[in-house]
């Protein structure tokens, strides 16, 4: 026997701060900075993010020859990099947040709809899921943009596929291994309703594995957002996107790096943070979701 | 039998797909709008715009448009380019290759790279190195591809100037974007490696090889690999998807004329009889090689993909 | 004297088996032309081996299942389309007690608000009248209050039945179907779950349907009993009479197996052959392949029909057949 046998287990009970590894909590810290950030974005933004300054254009952030007017320097309109940024992150991380409660809530209703219903329902449910895992969602996506056009809406509704069909699966699975248990029986003989056995009754038992989908999920919905914002089929100008910034910044690598590398900067080490921090909830609330 | 029938239910699924994607765009291209105004160049005459629609058959029942178009497509039609004159077909073969070339390329580098690594990772399994080179997996795939390609190009074209970023002249010209498109492959799979290379260790037959004191080496190459191999082909089959999206923005970034960038240049232009044909390209060719995936894997080991296909999930 | 409150007629259910991936589905006969009634205040002992139908027959009696054929009148009115807002008003009126209670339980929830989660669904109320609903039945049914705050993990098994009878009880029904309540539970536990049953029914006037494979437990409940074998009731009558004279052999068989206290156990009759299995039903009388006394005509034709043998009290058996023609006469 090895003395490691002997250690506490680390258990996740809430107010066990120390529980949590040093590299989640600084996660934690990154991804909580961000949101108050895109909340606040009125109030802090130093300008608004549509102030051209022509005379100040391609300023350098500071440390390369920058000064205090713009901490992070100007793009090639001479807009603050650091409103605009500020702006950006904002609507990206709206769009990914609404985009990923779109698809979460979206694909677990399917999926309970498709394991209480069955049939016909349940045939064209899981053929879709099928045909959402060989298709990658910047494809559909890209398809309705071309022919459909354009629009907020439009481009919430087609970032939140990205993983709908993860969702749809876990909740159908449920139903059908819960369906025939006796507390669903017992429930359903008090004369609950499906919605109240779906609700008050199943969906508690998946909501830990939803959360945890979610949160592993949300990165890829950030990068389909900024994809097709750089590839300037997103979000369009004058408004702000991570994606689209970089996508302007693209043209102006030689004078200003600036301008492309700060929005990805902050593209990155959000969807690391999330990525970690999926990663490290699902190994603590639920090691079998997402295994293959 | 068994794996007959596998064969079949994954054929029946591939089909269905293919089946599925073409009406899909179908039925986007007709609730779009008119397709005769929406695939015509935007000066065409009124007349001429009339002229097509009845050789188009816009004007005859909608299903009966719709196998038309089946029939179109499965011929190969797509319709001519507006931008550049040519039938979509033409410019679909033309730059396919492109793609397929920088995607193999990458999914050779990204394997080989993403096994290593994962390999080292699951004999160091605890150690600094192994948390390292998994949190750089993390980083490899959370970092969006078109950034990564900028900071090469930074660095490469720009800073160091020893390697192009732009167009596809000489095999140099495949190095950025074969890198831009591995690494975030090669996180994924140094991830996947890792886990199947730990759950293969764990087994008898390994632990057994090992008592009997075969090399660390012979081990992993003769025991442990080919069953990591199995698994491994099913990831692929779900990562082809990801590797084409991936290679959309790649392309673009690196002006290397494929698919993907074909497909972006048609959507800015509405070039809408190009994107459909793309679009419906890149779908055959996920479809395909997905089949091709399955049908391995049914050949490998029927009774795994048997299970797999006919137990409901993808 | 009131009248029947559950009458059941001719009750049939088949079910669809299939044999193999490609075999073509058979029909297996669960439950095979039933017919029942339970006046108010009584109980209703069920009894048969597994595969015997009697749990399909009870979730058909409570509306749970359609049958296929047949009819169940409750309270003088057949039941609803189920599934339909009828049929839900319904589940009010006659509950379900079932064999696990931790699977009966949510796992999720504590045990007070499970037991009150049939009034909330049939919206008798307000949030504070539930409260005290809860805190009342938590009582009759003999569990503390501090358990209510409790999940069902953290109590006993006895506690748990307890608590599923609580949410049972908890809209006063008419009717209560117990499918084997107490064979989950400690020997030691049962004896206390099958009083605390009895006493309600006494309290409550509760009409009862208790299902077992325990004719001993049975007894200990039902006023009277009816025996099942491969979907069909081949002896029905009245508890004590049904101890004192079995008429059919297979009765027989399981009351030498059940000895009553103060009586010395007679001889056994220890059952010969395979237990019986529904997807394979003998021809004849079913009973015939285990039958200590079977006879020729036992072995093929229709099978005996269930007839009267005294007051309430009737036989499916080829033995019992002349009692009953007198009787009848």
């Amino acid at each position: 026997m090895s003395a490691t046998d002997f250690r506490p287990k680390p258990q996740l009970v809430t107010g066990a701060v120390d529980a949590i590894p040093l590299m989640i909590k600084l996660c934690l810290i990154w991804l909580g900075a961000m949101m108050v950030i895109a909340l606040l974005a009125d109030v802090i933004s130093p300008q608004h993010y549509t102030t051209q300054d022509l005379t100040a254009r391609f300023r350098p952030p500071l440390g390369w020859g920058g000064d205090w007017d713009h901490p992070l320097g100007t793009d090639n309109l001479g807009r603050d990099m650091l409103s605009r940024l500020i702006y950006a992150l904002r609507t990206s991380i709206l769009i990914a947040i609404v985009g990923t409660l779109i698809g979460a809530v979206c694909g677990t209703l399917i999926g309970f709809a498709a394991g209480r219903l069955r049939g016909f329902f349940d045939l064209v449910a899981m053929m879709l899921t099928g045909v959402q895992t060989a298709l990658p969602s910047l494809f559909i996506a890209i398809t309705f943009l071309a022919f459909v056009g354009n629009n907020l809406i439009m481009f919430i509704i087609l970032v939140s596929l990205e993983g709908w069909e993860r969702y749809a699966r876990l909740a159908r699975g449920l139903v059908l291994s819960e369906q025939n248990s006796d507390y669903i029986r017992a429930v359903e003989g008090l004369g609950a309703t499906s919605g109240r056995v779906v609700f008050r009754h199943l969906l508690p038992n998946i909501i830990a594995a939803l959360v945890v989908q979610a949160t592993l999920n949300f990165p890829g919905t950030i990068l389909l957002e900024t994809s097709l914002s750089f590839l300037g089929l997103g979000i369009q100008p004058p408004n702000a996107s991570l994606g689209l910034m970089l996508g302007e910044g693209r043209r102006y690598l030689l004078n200003a790096w600036w301008i492309a590398v700060l929005p990805g900067l902050v593209i990155s080490v959000t969807t690391l943070a999330m990525s970690l921090f999926g990663d490290w909830l699902r190994d603590r609330l639920d090691p079998t979701v997402g295994r293959q | 039998m068994q794996s007959l029938i596998a064969i079949f239910f994954r054929f029946l699924r591939a089909v269905f797909t293919l089946m599925f994607c073409v009406t899909l765009v179908f039925v986007v291209l007709r609730t779009a709008g008119d397709p005769a105004e929406q695939l015509l160049p935007p000066e065409t005459p009124p007349d001429v715009i009339q002229s097509y629609r009845e050789a188009w058959g816009l004007d005859r029942p909608i299903f009966l448009q719709y196998a038309l178009w089946l029939e179109n497509v499965s011929r190969g039609d797509f319709g001519t380019s507006f931008a550049s004159r040519r039938p979509v077909l033409d410019l679909v073969t033309e730059t396919m290759p492109r793609t397929l070339l920088l995607g193999a390329s990458a999914l050779f580098v990204a394997t080989l790279l993403g096994l290593t690594l994962g390999i080292a990772a699951a004999l160091r399994r605890g150690t600094f190195t192994d948390q390292a080179l998994m949190a750089g997996a993390v980083l490899g795939y959370s970092m969006p591809v078109f950034f990564l390609g900028i900071l090469l190009i930074l660095l490469f074209d720009l800073q160091l100037r020893i390697l192009p970023s732009s167009s596809a002249k000489t095999l140099t010209h495949l190095i950025l974007p074969t890198v831009t498109l591995a690494l975030p492959l090669a996180g994924r799979v140094a991830r996947f490696a890792r886990t199947a290379m730990l759950e293969v260790m764990g087994r008898p037959f390994i632990r057994t090889a090992k008592a009997k004191g075969v090399g660390r080496l012979m081990v992993i190459l003769r025991h442990a690999l080919p069953n990591v191999a199995v698994p491994l082909l099913m990831f692929f089959g779900i990562e082809i998807g990801l590797v084409l999206s991936g290679a959309v923005v790649t392309e673009t970034i690196f002006a290397w004329p494929g698919l993907g960038r074909l497909l972006v240049d048609s959507v800015a232009q509405r070039d809408l009889p190009v994107v459909q044909g793309v679009i419906l390209m890149i779908t055959a060719i996920i479809v395909l090689s997905n089949l091709l995936v399955d049908l391995l894997h049914a050949v490998i080991d029927p009774k795994v993909s048997m299970a797999r296909t006919l137990g409901g999930g993808a | 004297m009131t009248g029947p409150v559950l009458v059941a007629q001719y009750l049939s259910r088949v079910y669809e088996a299939k044999t193999g991936l490609w075999g073509k589905p058979r029909p297996v006969r669960a439950v095979d032309d039933i017919s029942l009634n339970v006046t108010k205040g009584e109980t209703l002992g069920v009894v048969g081996e597994s595969g015997s139908g009697k749990t399909t027959t009870g979730r058909m009696l409570l509306g749970l299942e359609a049958p296929d054929s047949g009819t169940v009148h409750f309270n003088g009115a057949p039941l609803p389309l189920l599934g339909s807002p009828a049929w839900r008003a319904q589940r009010m009126r006659m509950q379900m007690i079932f064999q696990d209670p931790m699977a009966a339980l949510d796992r999720r929830l504590p045990i007070a608000t499970q037991i009150a989660e049939p009034l909330v669904i049939d919206l008798i109320g307000d949030a504070h009248e539930q409260a005290r609903r809860v805190q009342e039945l938590l009582e009759s049914v003999g569990l503390s209050r501090d358990l209510s705050r409790r999940y069902p993990h953290e109590v006993s098994g006895g506690q748990r039945q307890r608590a599923v009878l609580a949410r049972a009880l908890a809209t006063e029904p008419d009717l209560l179907v117990c499918d084997e309540p107490v064979s989950a539970l400690d020997v030691s536990v049962q004896a206390q779950v099958l009083n605390l049953l009895g006493d309600l029914q006494k309290r409550l006037g509760l009409t009862m349907v208790f299902i077992s494979h325990d004719l001993r437990v049975v007894r200990q409940v039902s006023h009277r009993i009816a025996v099942m074998y491969l979907g069909r009731i081949i002896e029905e009558g009245n508890s004590d009479d049904l101890f004192a004279r079995p008429g059919h052999p297979y009765t027989r068989a399981l009351v030498s197996a059940a000895p009553t206290p103060g009586k010395p156990a007679t001889d056994r009759i220890v059952l010969r052959g395979d237990p019986p299995n529904p997807a394979n039903r003998p021809a004849g009388c079913a009973f015939h392949p285990r039958c200590p006394a079977v006879m020729d005509r036992c072995r093929s034709g229709a099978p005996p029909a269930l007839t009267q043998a005294g007051p309430g009290w009737r036989i499916a058996c080829h033995l019992a057949q002349p009692v009953s023609a007198k009787g009848a006469a």
